[in-house]
């Protein structure tokens, strides 16, 4: 809002108080993260604790890399985001196509009915999902959770990818219907090529959603052939004894491509809030 | 191989225009109407039926009968409530206080703060539960050590096995994961707002009260109120931050209907569970249709 005028001295240590606060609450178990997964084991678990290790270590992340099945489901997480990053993409961008460049009735409500997956609770669905993918034999299955996944992945792209094409001008693609393109050719040679920077940022959107997924994952998964990397981790951190080191190591590889995805995209992100990125 | 083609054949092939947006929109629709309606059909169906004599039969309401027959039901019930209202008005106090002082006027540095701040709702909710679970570490966490040696408290507490604190130990994840998210809202949503209003109130010699009561709030209601229906849907879904924790525990004291659900679930009393997430949909799907009243009222 408001950047100039009349300052005042008090108010702006007040804000600056408050910010650095928040920003103590914010990272504080972030820091105790780091700290930890570098850390050796005496180290961990002496009193009181450290912010900062000692001795710094990377035998944490060793185990985790070549000693755990971390890496494994990381593999699955990138195979199944991947894959529904692809099918959300693919049917995403054309509805979000056909919903902002056709009038036509019940544009509203189907676009709205599109919605319903990101405000529908996953955890009430857990016993049809169960049983339907147990029936066609979809359990257990990458492709299985992949599907799954599209429950929140393709409203969200539906949603962004229309907001983002209705700032696309319409005469672009009615100058490639009148050179004899069909609607569909106009949308995949003129309009994707030129909305492809908002389609990037899309695509990770709907790849981090399915990267962080807990709850479907957990229960169409049985082995460690679709094991997720949430699953994995959950699993590690509710083991009887807790490796605490090797625990805080794999959270933190977890946490680093996220980051550094959001940090990249920013603006497009918190563009995206706006646009049905519904779900956090 | 598109010059060879007669233009006159093409045309034909088309649809007509009124039904052009078919082929765009109807793909995605009909995949999102077997992955949401088919399964809600499938759940309500299932809460009906249940193990009798005859295997699996029609019970009617039973199972939502066993539901609130159980002595424990109306302590999740309790539970569920407590964790919506203390997650959704924490973290809609600490987003609007982090953007009223992120947009301060004489704040610099302000993209840092920024993308510093909003960490917490980035990071992969399981990671981020996991992480807190070792910070609430009574023997060995950060947590009691700095509010030690700040002189908060004396002891160390347990903040995940003491059923006292269980709730609002889950609670603090909740609101520190999803504070961010209010935050970048409502700075977007001041950032908005007409900055030569502002100068017009100030040359009249309004002061910051009553600026922000009659320029900055009514500027915001909208997007407030989308927000706390958004907070409060997240609540009532929100399984990760509490099974993480405590599973529920302890003796129950952590016990949502997610909760309940999920450990139905695994115990694979899907009976149960089936009733318990009819339930469950019911509620959400109340808010998720003010929320969308409100959308279509403001589009």
């Amino acid at each position: 809002m408001v950047r100039k005028n009349y300052a005042r001295p008090l108010a702006t240590v007040i804000a600056y108080v408050i910010l650095i606060t928040l920003l103590f609450f914010a990272l504080a178990p972030v820091a105790f993260m780091i700290g930890t997964a570098f850390k050796p084991n005496v180290e961990i678990f002496q009193v009181p604790p450290r912010w900062l290790p000692r001795t710094p270590t990377l035998s944490n992340f060793q185990k985790v890399i070549f000693n755990s099945g971390i890496p494994h489901y990381a593999l699955n997480s990138v195979i199944i985001a991947t894959l529904t990053t692809v099918a959300a993409l693919v049917l995403g961008t054309m509805a979000g196509y056909g919903f902002s460049r056709f009038k036509f009735r019940g544009n509203q409500a189907l676009s709205l009915f599109m919605l319903l997956g990101q405000l529908i609770p996953l955890i009430a669905l857990i016993v049809p999902f169960f049983q339907i993918f147990d029936a066609v034999g979809l359990l257990d299955t990458k492709i299985g959770i992949a599907l799954a996944h599209l429950t929140t992945a393709l409203p969200l792209v539906t949603w962004m990818s229309a907001s983002y094409f209705s700032t696309i001008p319409v005469e672009l693609d009615e100058a490639a219907v009148l050179d004899g393109c069909s609607r569909m050719q106009a949308l995949r040679k003129v309009v994707l090529p030129v909305a492809l920077p908002g389609i990037i940022s899309i695509a990770l959107f709907a790849f981090l959603m399915s990267w962080n997924e807990f709850v479907l994952a957990s229960v169409l998964t049985n082995t460690d052939n679709s094991k997720t990397l949430p699953i994995g981790l959950s699993e590690f951190a509710t083991m009887f004894t807790v490796d605490w080191g090797s625990t805080m190591a794999a959270a933190f590889l977890m946490t680093v491509p996220v980051v550094a995805v959001f940090l990249a995209f920013q603006k497009q992100f918190v563009r995206g809030l706006s646009a049905g990125a519904v779900k956090g | 191989m598109e010059q060879a083609r007669p233009k006159v054949a093409l045309k034909a092939m088309r649809l007509p225009e009124q039904f052009g947006w078919m082929p765009f929109v109807l793909p995605a629709v009909i995949v999102a109407a077997l992955l949401t309606l088919y399964p809600t059909y499938s759940v309500i169906s299932a809460s009906l039926f249940g193990d009798t004599a005859k295997g699996n039969a029609f019970v009617g309401l039973n199972n939502f009968a066993a539901l609130f027959r159980l002595p424990r039901t109306e302590l999740y019930l309790w539970n569920t409530f407590l964790w919506v209202v203390i997650t959704s008005t924490g973290a809609l106090v600490l987003g609007v206080v982090a953007a009223f002082a992120l947009e301060f006027r004489g704040i610099r540095l302000r993209g840092l703060f920024r993308a510093l701040l909003v960490v917490p709702w980035i990071m992969p909710h399981v990671a981020a539960a996991i992480v807190w679970k070792w910070f609430y570490s009574s023997e060995f966490g950060m947590l009691n050590h700095v509010l030690q040696s700040l002189g908060v408290i004396k002891e160390p507490l347990k903040w995940l096995s003491d059923p006292a604190l269980a709730l609002g130990a889950t609670a603090v994840l909740q609101i520190w994961a999803t504070f961010p998210f209010v935050m970048l809202m409502v700075s977007a949503g001041l950032q908005s707002i007409d900055n030569t209003v502002l100068d017009a109130a100030r040359v009249d010699g309004a002061g910051w009260f009553s600026e922000a009561v009659h320029i900055i709030l009514p500027a915001l209601r909208n997007v407030m109120f989308i927000i706390a229906l958004i907070l409060v849907v997240w609540a009532l879904n929100s399984l990760i931050a509490i099974w993480i924790l405590t599973q529920g525990g302890p003796a129950g004291a952590t016990s949502t209907m997610p909760i309940y659900i999920y450990s139905a679930f695994r115990d694979f009393n899907l009976p149960a569970a089936s009733a318990a997430s009819c339930l469950l949909l019911a509620v959400s799907l109340l808010f998720a249709g003010i929320y969308v009243l409100r959308v279509t009222k403001e589009a």
